[in-house]
Formats: C-alpha cells, structure tokens, sequence
C-alpha cells in the first residue's frame, strides 16, 4: 500500500500534482498502462514520448477531457476526479491544445473572456480588456487585442490560447506540442513566457517529442513509451543522447549519413509559378525554384503559405495562372500534360501532407492501396480486368520490403498505425522509376523508427538520381536531410540557402516574412 | 487515505463501456438483419393487434401466400426481379457516391424504348430468337440515355444529380402518361394501354412455368457487377472516387469521367428493369406497370449494403412481403398498406441495428 501514499520528502515542496496508477484503454489499446509521476510546484515538467505513446491521451485525462479506466489524480494533495475541463479549470488547471479552439471572427479579448461567468450578464469588455492588458505586461506578450484571431499569426493565436489560462488564474498548465507550429523566434518567446510563469509559481506541463526543447526548459522529464513510465529523471544530469536512449528503448543514431553526391543537372524546374486558392486570392507569386539530381531541397515556411497549392499544382490537380514548370524535358502546365495521371508517368511520386485524405483510401485494402493510380498498368492488370494474383504478389514483396506492420495485404488500411500508413504510400510511390519526389511533412506523426526508414529510403532515391522536394514546417526535418533551402511567405520564395550556410534563427526570420533575401 | 483505500481495493471493481468496433465481421452484420427482422415483426404484430385482427393469422397468411406453395414461390420471384435489378443499378451508382435517384424514370424509359421498337418492328415477322435480344438491347440504351443526360450535367456542369433524376422522374412519367392516352392508346380501350404485344416479344419461361428468364437475368446481372466492383479496372475506380474522391483525383483518376460513366450504367441497368418487366409479365406497356420499382430499388441497394450479394435476398424478401401481401387480403380484413408499413419497420429497424452492431458493451476492471 506504500506505494499509493504520495511521497512527500522532507524539504521539498509537495508536487503539485501526483498520477497514480493511470489506465486509460481504447478497445484492445492500451494508450496509458498504470502511469504514474508527479510534478513539482513551479517546475516546467516535460512528457516526453514519439507519436502515439500516449502523452496527449494522458493530458486530456488530467484536464478532465477524457475519463482514466482507473488510478488516481491528485491535485494540490486533493484527489480528484474531474468529469470535465470546466471542472479542471475552476480548480486551476488549464490547457493549450495541439489544435487551438478559438472563434475566429472574434478578437483576442472575446476569445479569452468567452466562458467566464465571472463577468456577469453584462459585459465590461474594456475592463476585461485592461486586466489582460496587464497580463500581457507582466508574461511579455506582444499582441494586438483588437484584431480577429483569424487574421493573428499562428504563434500569435498560441499566446491568446496561453491567456486564456492566465487569465483564468491557472496553477497547472498543460501545453500539447506547443512548438510544432511556430518558427524558432516564437519557440524563443514561448520559452521566455514560461520562464515568467514559472517565476510566478505556475507549473507547466510540457508535452513533445523534441529532446532539444527537453534539453532547454524542463526541469523535469518523464518519459513514455507505449503507453508506460520508463522513468522520470531530472533534466539536470542527462544528455540528448541519454534522453534519447531512454525514447527509443536502444542506443539511436540521430544523424542522417548522406554520401556525397555529384548534384546532377536539375530535375525540377519551376519559373515564374503563380497560383490561385479556390477563393481566387493569390496562393504562389512568381514562384521560382529548381530540384537537381540528386538533391534533396527543402522548403521551409508555416503552413499555410502556399505549400499546399505548390504541392496541388505540382501534382496536377490545381490550374496554374501563370509559368511554367519543366520536367523530364517536358513543360508539363500544357493542356495535355498537366493531369495527375501524365505527370506520374513521366516519373514524379509524391506523398501528400494529409495522408488518409489525399493519399490513401481508408476502406480499401493494403493491396488496393498499393495499386492506387497504377491500376492501369499492365504489371497489374490483363485486358480490363485487374490481375490480383499480381497484384497480390506485390503487394506482399512490398509489405516485406518496407517492413509495413500489416495482418497482410488484405488489412483494410485505416486500421494501420500512421507511420504504416506512409510506408505504403512511399512503397507505391517508388514501386515504379521516378525522376522527382514531391513530398510534404514526410515524417509528420511518425516514430523516430518509422522517420529515420523514410529518410533513408529518400536517400536511396538520391543515389538512383532522383530529385526530392521536401515541403515541411518542421526545421528539424528541413535541417537534417536537406541540401539546400528554400523558405516561402505568404506565396513568395524569401531565398535559397546552401543548408551549410545558414542557421535556423535566419531561416526563421525568412518564415515570419521579416527579411527578403536577395536571389543570387 | 492508506486504510480508505485499502478497503476499496478488497472488492473489485469494474463498469462497463460503450465503445466502437474496429470492423464489424460479416457474423455481427448477419447477426444485426436477423435481430432486426425480429424486431420488425414484433412491431408488426403489435400493430395489426391493434387493428384488431389476430396477428398470427395474418402474418401466417403473408408467409404462405410467398412461400407456401410452388406457385407463390414463383409469384415471389417475379415480384422481385424489376426491384432486383433497379437495386443493381443503384449498387453501382451509389458505390461511386453519385446518388442516382432517377431509377424510376430510367426504368419507364426502357419500357417507352421497347414499346417503340415493338409497335415500329412488330410487323416484320422478326423471330422471338432475335426480336427479344434487340427489345432488352434497346431498353437498355433507353435507359443509358436517360441516365446520360444527369450524367453530363453532372461530370461537365457539377449540376447536382439527385435534382436532375428526380425532375427526370416526373418528366418521363407524365410522357408515358400522355402517349398512353393518346398515339399509343389501344384503340377502343378505356385504359392507359397499348395493343398486345406479338408473342414473338415474350421473355422465354423457365421451368414450363410462369417464371421468367429475366429473374435468371437479374442473377446474371449481380454476377457481372460483382465482378465489375472488385475484379475491373473500372469497378477499382468507381469504389476509388466513391470512398475518397479527393485521394483518387490526385492519384490520376478522373472523378467526372468516372461520374458520368457511372451515371450511363445506372441507367441502363434501370431501362433494362423496364424491358424485363414489360417483355416478362405486362406484354404491353399499361399504365402504373411500374410499382415504384425504382424507388423500392434504391432501399434494397441500401439494405443490401450496396453489395450485388445482399441486393439478391433484399429483392426477394421483398418481394415475398409483395406478393404475400395478396393472400393477406384474402384471409383477413387487413389492409394492403400494412405491408408497406411492415416495409417502412424492417427499412428502420435494419438502419438502427446495423448502427447499434457498430459497438459493443465491454468490462473494463478497475485496476488497483
């Protein structure tokens, strides 16, 4: 029974808040398996696991967004069991979300006061408007309150999700993979925010998959790994290599080994590129960039900036306004070419950001996913009828091949894991000779395992003399396998950078728009 | 808060959860009909309680009359063949997600088409052997037109296709209407009808009974497009732009192509449905030949899953509620429309399990 006492050593300050024993099962899933650790008052706390180890599933049960199987909460040396967020809230709890919850016609004073009946009927908005004012003094915060936070950037609409918790007084504030989004500037002010809350007393929790932001701002770190504790150890004392043994359960090799590659002639070549968003407004202004053989370029910049309409367009399915893009000697935004379909052909593969929406067919099959725009070839067909005993045959070489944890070719594939999910993408995209690869956030949730497979597969793509573009937000990514960079704002390229010849602080200064390189 | 919780953990504890199913196998789905068909009968029985009459007898007189005998069990399957087969087409349509709703038009199409060629071509002596096969060809390309035309406006113009077939519906029935009470109207007739159609136009029988070969055709039809959704080409497409057009456009399908192609094949099938029916039975085409056999064919598709083997025991089943539904009148002085109503709680029924089948009550243990 000792064990379920929380253990108060003398001369140090109870935690704050103590987790005993958490079970928290989804069907046959088990997300959290008897977890337990305790936060420090005015510690910032880090739980620190790969995707899908169960460190959101664990928040939401401490905010009370979701109901644990069993264990137990303690909260300021209370138990609790809160059966929603209110009930979380009103005791001092708050949380920032991965995804933010705010109405966006609304500014930033409405969204932080919307379901505080501390105000009364009637509402003194420019009363409530000074108290955050003031708020936003005290922690740093530079931010216009008047403007709807449709039109704030995404770090700015983070600190309006951050106020609302200060706002509200919290004691404890969780914060879901709060950097995922921002550019390393607004990383800098977060860290700076915390740092103030925590002079202040609050406790943080903080959750991520980043050993550098471990490294930098926690004083604490558990550790989980398939839903369990592997431990909790001071930050004080341990090394991105320790913290990283401890993640993934064996020693890891970080670094991405590329050979040196003779950089071919360009594979890709885009010029003067403009695009359209479905509303008519300017997507990509006189986009201009080329992808040599063997070369990897990354685009850096914050969703939203036309990643995504470069990546439609290059794919064939977004009309360009204007340029041209020139590809396997052929300028492919001619009528004729400029269709999903012909473009494949001539050798472009493409793994797309969203990957059950636009890559894969959730009800289908492994095996039919694996066919998906090759069901015409005839390695996969007789006369109009598909060959599934071909199609079979590949489909299991290929589950073999990229090691696709699967029941086999029959699994529908909504069933598999996300990193899954993209090995069959990658496998179908380089089933067949390709000259370019166009990929967006290619390791977006997966496992370190899972991330560091595809990048080698990508650099297995480079020897063969294919050109990658790589579109991602996360500078991680962009920094560890990329040749050179290139970062885009507001549908502009801001400049391309040799990768040895540029540091993220640049980069980031290029994503927030604040500088415009000069093209060599 | 040691003894406190020691106590607790003495007894154990559990509660029970509501949660989704993964997949749910075929046994769960057979399982959710069955309890389904049950309970509809249930209600059944309640309500024609409440009429008065004694349920057993009536829903004994509906078993019979559509099982009882050899005959019933042909009447039965007559019944069921045009709604077999507008199920078809609307398996086909629906599994693309372009929701045709124009059956019932199509299939009035088919029958206009083989009542054209008939009274062009019924003096040329063409014999049964090559005059049937053109009939059924040309209700079909009837049909394929009528579906062309919301095809067209759909794949070219995104002109929602639910409005057009079911503007198209009206149209064409009213058309029928109109030729029936004027250029084609049997002379001296008081009723919507045409002449007769020569006995070189019957559908063969089957068994030297009334049964005929368009039943044998409906299931060579589920056949065809079992084969065409899982093991062509164009049947991987169509099940590819129905589950997720977005990932099938980027991965080089033509989703408008697809959708018209789609469109053309619902509304063959459905003219097809037509020809057997005038060709099988009526041998003229008569004025309400059709018993909302397109509209009963779409919830058949629905009952059915959208699968060719769960059209073929929908279309029968109701069928048999059809046909049963003469021999209730007989015994009974319940009305016809129960059978609709009954129907109307199976449709339910089977919608409300098939969505309670989709979770399961599990234990969870309160670990200690």
């Amino acid at each position: 029974m000792t064990d379920n006492v929380v253990v108060t050593p003398r001369n140090e300050a109870p935690p704050i808040l103590a987790v005993e024993h958490l079970t928290k099962t989804f069907g046959s899933l088990v997300a959290n398996d008897q977890v337990s650790f305790s936060v420090k008052q005015g510690h910032v706390h880090c739980l620190l696991g790969e995707n899908g180890a169960g460190k959101s599933t664990l928040a939401k049960c401490i905010y009370g967004a979701s109901r644990p199987d069993a264990g137990r909460i303690y909260f300021k040396g209370r138990e609790v069991a809160f059966s929603s967020p209110r009930d979380a809230i009103r005791m001092g709890i708050g949380m920032v979300h991965q995804h933010f919850v705010l109405a966006d016609p609304m500014n930033a004073v409405e969204n932080i006061i919307v379901g505080e009946e501390s105000t009364g009927a009637l509402l003194n908005l420019q009363a409530e408007k000074k108290k955050i004012q003031a708020l936003c003094e005290q922690y740093g915060i530079v931010l216009d309150l008047d403007t709807p936070v449709a039109q704030l950037s995404v770090g700015q609409q983070q600190w309006v999700e951050i106020l609302k918790a200060l706002y509200v007084s919290v004691d404890l504030l969780l914060l879901d993979e709060p950097t995922a989004v921002l550019t390393p500037q607004e990383v800098q002010s977060l860290f700076s925010i915390i740092g103030k809350m925590v002079i202040d007393g609050i406790s943080v929790i903080l959750i991520t998959h980043k050993l550098h932001e471990v490294m930098n701002i926690s004083n604490e770190v558990t550790i989980l790994r398939k839903g369990k504790v592997v431990d909790t150890v001071p930050t004080r004392g341990n090394t991105k290599a320790s913290l990283a043994r401890l993640l993934v359960g064996r020693d890891f090799d970080f670094n991405v080994h590329k050979e040196k590659i003779d950089f071919g002639p360009p594979a890709l070549e885009i010029k003067g590129l403009t695009v359209l968003r479905d509303n008519g407004s300017l997507a990509l202004q006189d986009v201009s960039l080329n992808v040599r053989q063997g070369e990897i370029l990354g685009l850096a910049g914050v969703s939203g900036n036309g990643q995504a309409e470069l990546f439609e367009t290059l794919v064939g399915v977004r009309k360009a306004e204007k340029g041209k893009i020139r590809f396997a000697g052929v300028e492919i935004l001619k009528e004729s070419t400029h269709n999903p379909e012909a473009i494949a052909s001539l050798g472009l593969a493409s793994v797309p950001q969203d990957r059950l929406r636009q890559g894969l067919i959730e009800e289908f099959t492994v095996q039919e996913n694996l066919i998906l725009g090759l069901q015409d070839s005839p390695s996969y067909s007789r006369g109009v009828s598909l060959n599934w005993k071909a199609i079979k045959s590949f489909a299991s070489q290929a589950i073999q091949q990229f090691e696709i944890k699967t029941t086999g070719p029959l699994q529908p594939v909504g069933q598999l894991s996300g990193g899954n999910l993209q090995k069959v993408i990658l496998a179908r995209e380089v089933s067949k000779p390709i000259k370019v690869m166009v990929a967006s956030s290619p390791s977006r949730g997966l496992d370190i395992g899972a991330t560091y497979y595809v990048y080698s597969r990508f650099l297995e793509l480079l020897r063969n003399g294919a050109g990658i573009l790589m579109i991602s937000e996360d500078l991680d990514e962009i920094f560890n396998i990329s040749d050179r960079i290139a970062v885009i704002y507001n549908g502009r390229i801001m400049g391309v950078f040799d990768v040895h010849e540029v540091d993220r602080e640049t980069i980031g200064l290029y994503m927030a728009g604040l500088e415009e390189h000069e093209h060599s | 808060m040691s003894t406190a919780k020691s106590t607790r953990s003495v007894i154990p504890k559990f509660h029970y959860r509501l949660e989704k199913r993964k997949e749910s196998g075929i046994f769960a789905s057979l399982l959710s009909i069955l309890v389904a068909l049950i309970c509809s009968f249930g209600i059944t029985f309640w309500v024609i309680s409440l009429i008065g009459a004694d349920a057993g007898t009536v829903l004994w007189a509906i078993v019979k009359g559509s099982f009882g005998t050899k005959n019933a069990v042909i009447d039965t399957l007559i019944k069921a063949t045009p709604i077999f087969i507008t199920g078809l087409a609307t398996v086909v349509a629906f599994r693309a997600k372009v929701w045709n709703i124009g059956q019932e038009g199509q299939l009035y199409t088919g029958a206009l088409g083989v009542t054209w060629a008939v009274l062009l071509l019924k003096d040329t002596g063409l014999p049964a052997w090559i005059f049937v096969p053109l009939l059924l060809v040309v209700s079909a390309i009837f049909g394929a037109l009528a579906g062309a035309i919301p095809g067209v406006l759909k794949s070219r113009y995104n002109v929602n296709e639910i409005i057009v077939t079911v503007m198209l519906n009206y149209i064409t029935l009213y058309l029928t209407t109109y030729l029936l009470g004027g250029i084609w109207q049997e002379a001296g007739s008081h009723y919507y009808n045409t002449i007769r159609f020569p006995e070189t136009t019957n559908l063969p029988l089957l068994f030297e009974t009334r049964l005929h070969s368009g039943f044998l055709i409906a299931l060579l039809l589920a056949a065809l497009i079992y084969y065409l959704l899982w093991h062509m080409k164009l049947g991987y497409k169509i099940r590819a732009t129905g589950s997720n057009p977005t990932a099938a456009r980027f991965k080089g399908i033509n989703i408008q192509r697809i959708s018209l192609i789609v469109m053309v094949l619902s509304g063959a099938i459905s003219g097809l449905a037509g020809g057997i029916e005038l060709l099988g039975v009526h041998h003229r085409l008569v004025y309400g030949f059709s018993v909302s056999f397109g509209f009963t064919g779409i919830l058949i598709a629905l009952l059915g899953r959208l699968h060719p083997l769960g059209v073929a025991p929908a279309a029968i089943f109701f069928g048999a509620l059809h046909n049963g539904s003469s021999a209730m009148i007989i015994h009974s002085n319940v009305p016809r429309e129960l059978i609709t109503a009954i129907m109307g709680f199976v449709i339910i029924m089977l919608l409300v399990w098939e969505e309670v089948f989709k979770y399961r009550i599990r234990r969870v243990e309160d670990v200690q």
